[in-house]
Formats: structure tokens, C-alpha cells, sequence
């Protein structure tokens, strides 16, 4: 296939994505939530609306418009609105505490914050449904109007958290995300005829990009609140889905209410991202969905995405999270900033177009994770994470750094460990704690076993630096707000 | 207390801010208890294996799960409804 093939129509804004699939499927379903559905030529015409409202409000080009809220129509219609209107779109999940949204907002320092919640935080922002109900009046003349913005010019700013106390947000520039978008879209594959079931929030990378992912295949996204989580697999059922992104809480809630209510599905693909998911977790989804195939994926909002594994590849390549996004690169640098070989491990560093424009204010972060080549130009992402990769440029990843620690001289990883732990019959789920100055590891483990079983065969598999001398059974994990095993809060739980 | 020993113990697994020598108020919020859609699910099917009772799908919603009076109302619906053998 050519590279002009591949690459599809010229798209130089992200909003030409909902554009173009507005030309070519206007009629077909384009999003859903819980109150109803637009096609393509409706959410066109919404962000359109919302692009002059916000002209109207004296939003200008390069202005952040911050969104706190749950996934709906509106949301999306927001999002390509500000992106119309030339402003940058900041997206905060509905689970954003009014301490965390204080923080952005002082970072961010948005023209704008809109939200659908009704507490304390409403105070200094817009409320999202008396937003929209002034969006749909008559507003002047109705044009269709798209701010020109050059591709290097922000679309996004996404906070993640990390190892840094206030949250930092990845810069995420039109000609960028749209290089993503079409590099990941490469490998999906997702078709027009496919339904998307999206129960992440949209201020999750994985979540957000499913909005661009669907508009540039013509697909249907179906936004699902946390109304639909006591029975997901009947909702997938009556929603058509075929394709549903997944992490490893979703999987499993996914599970525990197919067992319940078994039926046909025209799933046929999941995918996974964000939170590695453990192997008896897929092992039961193929169970239960035996149609659908999985798709392993690994990344950072960084660069929106590292690698991409071939559908049901980790039958074939156990452990491995795929290959280098076409057109990018991945290289594998060890402690002396030397490249390693096939098979060593090292830090994963990537370089190519998706590779964002660092961190928003914040230049010496910037310039630690974001390192240009000396002698070509080229900005290397270190990503801080470590892994290696096999003769045939196949990535495993092996831990984030904040992972990799010491113990007994031994220098190991808590994905390592956690690994092992899974591994174990009856095991579902294992988190490490690794040591603190003031405690040793401690491994908490989702199971049927008891802590002495699991430690026990911990012990089979592998060295004693590497088997812990505490086990902790949990009958779950706490969660976060995308839906990730919240290991802090597990840390803290351990101090307490 | 309105329910049985059974109950209060599945339930209260599901509830990591309630410490064991807190009463398990019937109106309490079980939100702010702690439980989230995860638990939630996971408390559905233990309950539904516990009692070997079905929850009707028009019961599957958060409103059925906001506080243990509401829970055990359609829980002990059910039980009335499908004697166990």
C-alpha cells in the first residue's frame, strides 16, 4: 500500500476528519449516548453551533476552553466546536475532583470552563447543559466556519498524572494528533459499518481518540455512562457493538454480566491499552466471546501511541505489547544512553511524527522527557519506561520506570514480579508495591489462594530477591478515574 | 436490622470506607461508602449466588444500588418471589 493510499484525503485540522465524514456518510449514526443519537451531518452542524457560540463569547484562536464532564453528544460536539473555533480543547473526566480542576485551571488558565456537575466547582464555570441550551438559539448568520490554524498550532491539551506532584498537561498539536490518529487507524482497521462501544472517559487519550478514530472510518461511537455498567454485555448486545476498547476493570465487569446473561454478540474486536491486560483476563473474554479477536496495544499521551500488536498476536508472541507505529521509531537505550541489543533491556525511547510538543509551561520537564538529537534535530521521547525488543523489532515492555527499583542487589521491576504473580493458577489480578524506605514490597493479589499459597508458588517461578515476604489478598483492586488499578491508593492503604 | 447476617457481610465487603465497628446505616449513601461500578457488579453476582436469585434486568441500575435499604428491597422482592430449594 502507498503512503498516499494509507494516508486517505489531505487533512490538515482535525476538524477536516468529522468534515470529511460529514461529506461522505452525513447520514449515518456518527455518536450516541444515553439520550439519543446524531449522524455525522448533525454533529457537524452542533460543533458548528458551538464554534459560533463560542464566537460569540469572545473565544479566539489559541484560547483553552476546559470541559469537565461525562461523555455525551455534547461533549463531542464541544470538542470539534473549540477545535473549529481555533481554541484548545482541555478534557477532564467526570471524576475530577474540585481540588484537581482548581489546579488545572490554574495552569491551563482557560477563557472558558464548562461542566455538568453540580457542586462547588460550578461556581466559576459554565454550566454545560445552560450552555448548550443557549448553543441551539439563532445566533447571527450561519456559516460554516473553520478558524485556519497551521498544523503545529495546539489542538489538545491532555493532563496526565505521573511522577510529578501537579498534574502536567501533553501538548497535542492538529498536524500531530491527526498523524496519530491515521498511524493508529492504520493497524485498527476499524471499519464504517463498525460500532464502537466507549464506556472510557474522553479525557482518557484511549477514550478521546476513539471520537477521531470512528470520524475517520465512518464508524459509530456509543458513548456509555455508568448507568450501562451492572449488565455491559446485554448493552453491547442491544448496541450492535463490534469493537470495544477495554481496560482491565472494563474487562472484567464486561465478564461478570456476560457469565450472567450469556447471549449472542457481534463483537470482533477488543483492544486494550493503558493497563496491561492480564492474560486470564483474556483468556476468559475468548471464552466468552469466542467471534471476537484482541488487539494489544501499548503507549504514552506523549506520543498517543508506542506500539500496536496484530490482532490475537499475543497467541503467537506472549508477552509483547507489538511493533513501532508505521512510519516511527522505537529504540531501546540502556543505562549509558548506548543502544541495546535484541533481547536487552533498556529504557524505550520513541521518535517520529507523533511524537508531541512536550509538556504545556513547564520547559525543563519539557526538555528532559522531549530530547533533541545533537546531531540530527531529531526529538527522542523518553518515555522512562523500560523493556526490550526481539530480532524482529517486537517491543515488551517491562515496567514505567517509577517501577524498576533494587532489592537484595537485585535489580528488578514491580511488572516483573506482577507478571510472575499472574501466571499463577487462581491469581486474576497482582499489583506490586514496591519498597519504600519505610517498608519492604508487598504484593497484593486479586485470588481464591491464600497469601501463603500464592507466595509459595511465587517462589517456584522466581529468585528469592524477587519473591516478596508479605501477600496481601484483596477481593479487588481500588480503581482510578480511567478506570486503571489505582496503585496509589493501594500504597496507601499498605501504610496505613 | 431490616436484613439478614448474610447480607451485611456480602454488602459490607463491597464497602472499603466502612469500618467494621460502623453500623451499616439502611440510608446511607453507598457511594460514599465507597463502592464503585466494579464493586458493585461483582456484589451483584456473589448476591445472586448467595440467595440463588436472579435480579430482573430493570433492576440493574444505580438507583438499586444507592443505599442497603434499596438493595435489600429488591434482593428480598426476589427472595419472596423464587423460595430457595
Amino acid at each position: 500500500m502507498t503512503v498516499e493510499a494509507r494516508q486517505g484525503p489531505t487533512l490538515r485540522h482535525v476538524v477536516d476528519v468529522l468534515d470529511h465524514a460529514a461529506a461522505a456518510h452525513g447520514g449515518e449514526l456518527a455518536v450516541t449516548d444515553d439520550e439519543g443519537d446524531w449522524s455525522y451531518a448533525e454533529l457537524a452542524e452542533h460543533s458548528c453551533e458551538f464554534a459560533q457560540w463560542l464566537r460569540r463569547r469572545g473565544v479566539s484562536a489559541g484560547d483553552r476552553v476546559v470541559v469537565c464532564a461525562t461523555a455525551s453528544r455534547e461533549f463531542v460536539a464541544i470538542l470539534y466546536g473549540c477545535l473549529r473555533a481555533g481554541a484548545v480543547f482541555v478534557p477532564l473526566g467526570p471524576a475530577t475532583t474540585a481540588y484537581q480542576l482548581g489546579q488545572v485551571v490554574a495552569d491551563a488558565r482557560p477563557r472558558l470552563v464548562i461542566t455538568d456537575r453540580i457542586d462547588e466547582t460550578a461556581d466559576t464555570a459554565c454550566s454545560l447543559q445552560e450552555v448548550w441550551a443557549e448553543v441551539g438559539r439563532p445566533g447571527g448568520p450561519m456559516t460554516h466556519p473553520r478558524a485556519e490554524v497551521a498544523p503545529a498550532q495546539t489542538a489538545l491539551l491532555i493532563y496526565t498524572s505521573g511522577s510529578t506532584a501537579a498534574p502536567k498537561a501533553v501538548v497535542s498539536p492538529h498536524g500531530r494528533v491527526l498523524w496519530a490518529t491515521r498511524a493508529v487507524a492504520a493497524r485498527l482497521r476499524y471499519r464504517t459499518d463498525d460500532i464502537v462501544l466507549c464506556r472510557l472517559p474522553l479525557s482518557f487519550d484511549y477514550g478521546l481518540y476513539q471520537v477521531f478514530l470512528c470520524a475517520l472510518a465512518g464508524a459509530h461511537l456509543v458513548l456509555l455512562s455508568r448507568k450501562a455498567d451492572l449488565r455491559l454485555a446485554a448493552v453491547a448486545r442491544e448496541r450492535g457493538a463490534t469493537v470495544v476498547p477495554l481496560v482491565p476493570s472494563l474487562a472484567t465487569m464486561l465478564l461478570h454480566s456476560a457469565r450472567r446473561d450469556p447471549g449472542p454478540s457481534r463483537i470482533r474486536l477488543f483492544t486494550n491499552t493503558g493497563e496491561d491486560l492480564p492474560q486470564a483476563v483474556r483468556a476468559q473474554l475468548r471464552e466468552h466471546f469466542p467471534r471476537a479477536g484482541i488487539q494489544l496495544m501499548y503507549g504514552t499521551t506523549e506520543c498517543k501511541r508506542i506500539s500496536v500488536l496484530e490482532v490475537d498476536g499475543d497467541l503467537r508472541r506472549p508477552g509483547s505489547v507489538g511493533r513501532a507505529l508505521d512510519g516511527t521509531r522505537i529504540r531501546i537505550l540502556t543505562a549509558d544512553g548506548l543502544p541495546a541489543a535484541p533481547g536487552e533491556a533498556g529504557e524505550i525511547v520513541v521518535s517520529g511524527p507523533h511524537v508531541m510538543a512536550g509538556y504545556w509551561r513547564a520547559p525543563e520537564l519539557t526538555a528532559a522527557r522531549f530530547r533533541t538529537d545533537p546531531h540530527t534535530g531529531e526529538v527522542r521521547l523518553h518515555t522512562g519506561d523500560f523493556g526490550h525488543l526481539d530480532g524482529d523489532g517486537y517491543l515488551y515492555f517491562h515496567g514505567r520506570g517509577d517501577d524498576m527499583f533494587k532489592r537484595r542487589g537485585v535489580r528488578t521491576s514491580a511488572a516483573e514480579i506482577e507478571s510472575a504473580a499472574r501466571d499463577i493458577p487462581g491469581v486474576d489480578h497482582a499489583v506490586l508495591l514496591p519498597p519504600t524506605d519505610r517498608r519492604d514490597m508487598v504484593l497484593c493479589v486479586v485470588t481464591t489462594l491464600t497469601p501463603t499459597e500464592v507466595l509459595r508458588h511465587l517462589g517456584t517461578l522466581l529468585d528469592p530477591a524477587r519473591v516478596p515476604d508479605r501477600c496481601r489478598v484483596f477481593d479487588r483492586f481500588p480503581l482510578s478515574s480511567n478506570g486503571k488499578t489505582d496503585r496509589a491508593r493501594l500504597s496507601r492503604q499498605e501504610a496505613g | 436490622m431490616p436484613w439478614d447476617d448474610r447480607f451485611e457481610a456480602l454488602l459490607r465487603a463491597a464497602l472499603p470506607y466502612l469500618s467494621p465497628d460502623e453500623p451499616l446505616s439502611p440510608d446511607a449513601e453507598l457511594i460514599d461508602l465507597g463502592i464503585d461500578s466494579m464493586a458493585a457488579v461483582e456484589l451483584l453476582s456473589t448476591l445472586e449466588q448467595a440467595y440463588d436469585v436472579r435480579f430482573p434486568d430493570d433492576s440493574l441500575h444505580r438507583e438499586t444500588f444507592r443505599t442497603a435499604a434499596a438493595l435489600w428491597s429488591v434482593l428480598s422482592r426476589q427472595l419472596s418471589r423464587e423460595p430457595t430449594l
